[in-house]
């Protein structure tokens, strides 16, 4: 027997970012640092210091049950992606995907929720009462809403709801056009500028994932 | 002179003459003797149009009885007979009751799980009978080597059908919640091992610790009380600190625990073995992970009343044991969860399967449902009618003698021609 000094079970959570063919999937290099040290900062949980990059079409993918993805470019999954995709959110796995554009009829959100409902199912507007809001800190009016909204930039709206896929009460997808990675994509030092950190809503759905 | 065959002569003569009036004095006194009455050989199969040779409709017994049983004794005339023999009736039996001796049923300790029948018989037949339920025929249940057992699930009225006979069992699936706690880390294995209980249908509570002093709860969490509670699941010993001396109190009252990763660690009093330090090997990323593959920590240590129940080549995985009125078992397989994303097409369903089955072996038995009346055929007719006895000999009469007129007149002729012929020669 081949001994190696590991834990039965696996001690970190790693933050994992899809890549796939089309589009700009590294559009927002920041987001999982600074999602990591949100992590490290409010739980006692063990977390990787750096992200992983996980090929959409990889067997890889399944190491990784909590994946995000974004870009500001049409997407078109390859039918590997699409094929993986599919097994992975059946499997349990939860595919986090915002729209790094913040509007709602750009060419990145037409061709992401059309490639998802391809993929695994149609997305369907997520209640603002629902446990992803309330697994760490509570959000009681539903999803933050990020400067982007604020300033009136993109399509000028601040989107009151995600949409998601859900699958035995359990998000399978969840599909966010405000734009969290404009609103992430900064390191994590620069957090002490801030009065209130906007990346609570990322820990949320981190513990989310863990726990549900 | 007298020759000297002549006294041996005279001697057959009289032994003749002695013989044949004994005969005759026999077969006069077998005549007018009344013959004993002999048993009546009825069959089982008919019992229930001639049982009246047993009891007359006026409720007097009747003469000695000899029952050939060749299948099912129908329970009401079964008890006629046990009545006619508590009331004097001579009334023996042999043969096979049934082909089914005895069969009982038991619902399973998971949610969805069906009703497992045992069932046992001659161990030299082999035989088969079919289960049914109200809506018909379920399942064929071939008894070999004494013994068989299945596992279905049946609407109502389950019952084993052989030979003619049908044994109602009284039994169905259990359709109350199972209901599980599990205490863990927050993490990939907390949130699979819920998700595959819950998917198998375990209501599931949760209290997954992320923080010191910060839990997420999930369902409605009850009191380690056994009436509330069916199973324990502990993955880990950081959530289990304050609640060790519960869980054995748990469990010592009739729950169930599971302990997987170093939930063992704390919960010593009660684990069934230890967990070695180091681990097998994890799977190779890219490679479709099974459970052959997952990393194992062997147990050590094993207690003396533990019962191993799953080796990995010379390694233990898995043994359980019995504490008070309760059950542990220990898993020593971690990231489980990687079975179910990264495995084979069947994964998700066998992952499901493996922690349903772990929780069902360690969960309490529900309150017994009073027993099936005919569960057990043959015990039943043994309790009624006796030990089986051999069957009578063919009954005999005074017909059978009517060999004796002829010999004792060949007899006395032989001796009259013998007086008449002597010194003939």
């Amino acid at each position: 027997m081949s001994r190696t000094p590991i834990s039965l079970f696996s001690p970190e959570f790693v933050f994992a970012t899809a890549q796939y063919e089309s589009g700009d999937w590294d559009s927002a290099p920041l987001v999982p640092v600074n999602v990591i040290d949100s992590v490290a900062r409010y739980t006692s949980l063990p977390v990787r210091a750096t992200g992983v990059i996980v090929p959409l079409a990889s067997r890889e993918l399944f190491r990784y049950p909590l994946v995000f993805l974004t870009g500001h470019l049409p997407v078109r999954f390859t039918g590997a992606e699409r094929a993986n995709l599919a097994e992975f959110c059946a499997r349990g796995g939860l595919l986090f995907v915002d729209d790094h554009n913040h509007d709602i009829d750009g060419a990145f959100h037409r061709t992401a929720v059309e490639e998802i409902g391809r993929a695994v199912a149609p997305l369907q507007q997520l209640p603002n009462s629902h446990a992803v809001y309330r697994s760490f800190f509570t959000f009681e009016d539903g999803p933050p809403a990020t400067g982007h909204e604020l300033n009136g930039w993109g399509d000028n709206l601040v989107h009151t709801h995600l949409l998601a896929v859900q699958r035995d009460d359990r998000l399978s997808v969840l599909y966010s056009n405000k734009d969290y990675s404009s609103e992430w994509n900064y390191h994590p030092e620069n957090k002490r500028f801030l009065s209130v950190d906007n990346t609570k809503f990322a820990v949320n759905l981190v513990i989310y994932a863990l726990t549900r | 002179m007298p020759s000297r065959a002549e006294p041996v002569r005279a001697r057959l003569e009289w032994a003749a003459r002695v013989a044949a009036f004994a005969l005759l004095a026999w077969a006069l006194w077998r005549q007018f003797t009344p013959a004993p009455v002999a048993s009546r050989v009825l069959d089982s199969a008919s019992l229930a149009r001639t049982v009246g040779a047993v009891l007359s409709a006026d409720g007097r017994t009747q003469g000695p009885t000899h029952v050939r049983v060749t299948g099912a004794v129908p329970p009401p005339v079964r008890d006629v007979v046990a009545a006619a023999r508590r009331a004097g009736a001579r009334v023996s039996w042999s043969g096979d009751s049934t082909t089914v001796w005895a069969a009982a049923g038991a619902p399973e300790r998971e949610p969805g799980g069906g009703v497992r029948v045992a069932v046992v018989g001659p161990a030299a037949r082999d035989d088969s009978g079919v289960l049914a339920d109200t809506t018909g025929a379920l399942d064929t249940l071939r008894l070999r080597d004494g013994g068989a057992a299945l596992t279905l699930s049946p609407a109502r009225g389950l019952q084993l059908r052989a030979r003619g006979a049908a044994i109602a069992l009284n039994v169905a699936p259990d359709t109350a919640p199972w209901r599980a706690l599990v205490l863990a880390r927050a993490g990939w294995e907390a949130k699979f091992v819920v998700a595959a209980l819950e998917e198998q249908g375990w209501t599931v509570s949760a209290r997954l610790s992320l923080a010191p002093g910060t839990d997420v709860t999930q369902g409605a969490l009850s009191a380690l009380d056994p009436a509330a509670l069916d199973v324990v699941v502990v993955l880990d010993s950081v959530r289990v600190g304050p609640e060790t001396a519960e869980i054995v109190r748990f469990v010592r009252a009739g729950g169930g625990v599971v302990l997987a990763g170093d939930g063992a660690t704390r919960l010593s009093a009660v684990a069934p073995a230890e967990l070695l330090s180091a681990s097998t090997r994890a799977p190779r990323s890219d490679a479709v992970v099974t459970r052959a593959s997952l990393p194992l920590r062997a147990l050590t240590t094993l207690r003396a009343d533990a019962v191993v129940l799953e080796s990995r080549g010379p390694l233990v995985a898995a043994a359980a044991r019995s504490e008070g009125r309760g059950r542990v078992i220990l898993l020593g397989y971690g990231d489980t969860w990687r079975w179910r994303m990264a495995g084979g097409a069947t994964a998700v369903a066998e992952h499901r399967r493996f922690w349903s089955q772990a929780l069902a072996g360690v969960a309490p038995d529900r309150a017994p449902l009073p027993a099936a009346p005919e569960g057990a055929p043959r015990a039943r007719l043994v309790d009624a009618w006796g030990a089986m006895s051999a069957a009578p000999a063919t009954p005999t009469d005074g017909s059978n003698a009517r060999w004796l007129w002829p010999v004792a007149a060949l007899l006395l002729v032989a001796e009259w021609a013998s007086r008449r012929t002597r010194g003939a020669a």
